[in-house]
């Protein structure tokens, strides 16, 4: 692991009190695992603002999140969240600067662009669930803001099955953080959708 | 394009991945978007590959261990 010489009476001290075998293994699995994560991260960063291939985005940033939450790196899924919430930042920052945007990159993401708006919805969609399944409350908040700015701009009639998951998670969030009135009201919204698509289904 | 992300994964080199990656979008944004798409998924295919194989060699527990953060070993 060390060359002759090379370690410091720390790493000596280090290497004296561990497994010397775990260390040795850790130190090669490691570099692989950072270069997979690492890449993903440039690649989430090199296609922010292209709206032509965010489906390679949402593939990318959903595959992140789906490894940190099957090997359980919390740590590792805030710093993927914080990149999808900065993205998501500067996204709206350009939606207010349109005509800076516009000469710089060919096709940018644009909030009024219908199906723009779909896939950012899916991805947050998708960001809500791990979160959840993660039990980071605090995160799966700050998505759930993200996802109710975007629903206020899509089209009111096709978004009854997306207020229902949404309200659904509201649910689940408020009840974790104590806010039983807030879980009550998020609950009463999705009893009345659901009353409501059942009546239009029986008429 | 393609043979520097080869080089990058072999060497696990995101510096220069990054730099390029960045360059490589820049010029050919404007030019010729499903030359740029193919290489992102020939980027993401070979990616996957990098987890693949660490899970097949290793087992997903191990790479549990290495980085949960409810199981952080003592190294």
């Amino acid at each position: 692991m060390f060359q002759s010489g090379e370690a410091t009476a720390e790493q000596l001290m280090l290497i004296a009190y561990c497994d010397l075998d775990e260390l040795m293994e850790r130190n090669k699995l490691q570099p692989k695992i950072n270069f997979f994560l690492e890449t993903y991260k440039i690649i989430l960063d090199t296609l922010r603002q292209n709206s032509r291939l965010m489906e390679l985005y949402n593939t990318s940033a959903e595959k992140l999140l789906s490894f940190c939450t099957k090997y359980k790196c919390k740590k590792e899924f805030l710093k993927v969240s914080e990149v999808l919430h900065q993205h998501f930042q500067h996204i709206q920052k350009a939606a207010k600067q349109p005509d800076l945007i516009n000469n710089k990159i060919p096709y940018p993401v644009r909030l009024t662009d219908e199906e723009a708006t779909s896939k950012l919805l899916d991805m947050r969609q998708a960001q809500l669930e791990y979160a959840l399944k993660m039990d980071l409350w605090s995160d799966a908040f700050r998505t759930s803001e993200t996802i109710f700015f975007l629903i206020n701009r899509r089209d009111k009639h096709d978004i009854k099955q997306i207020l229902e998951q949404f309200f659904g998670h509201m649910a689940r969030i408020f009840w974790k953080s104590g806010n039983t009135l807030f879980h009550t009201y998020a609950l009463q919204n999705l009893l009345k959708i659901v009353r409501q698509s059942n009546m239009k289904t029986a008429d | 394009m393609v043979a520097l992300i080869d080089i990058c994964v072999k060497n696990n080199n995101t510096v220069a991945l990054r730099e390029n990656l960045q360059n490589f979008r820049n010029l050919f944004q404007h030019a010729s978007m499903p030359l740029l798409e193919s290489v992102f998924k020939y980027l993401i295919k070979e990616n996957n590959k990098i987890l693949a194989e660490i899970e097949k060699k290793e087992g997903s527990e191990r790479i549990t261990l290495l980085m949960s953060d409810d199981t952080t070993n003592s190294v």
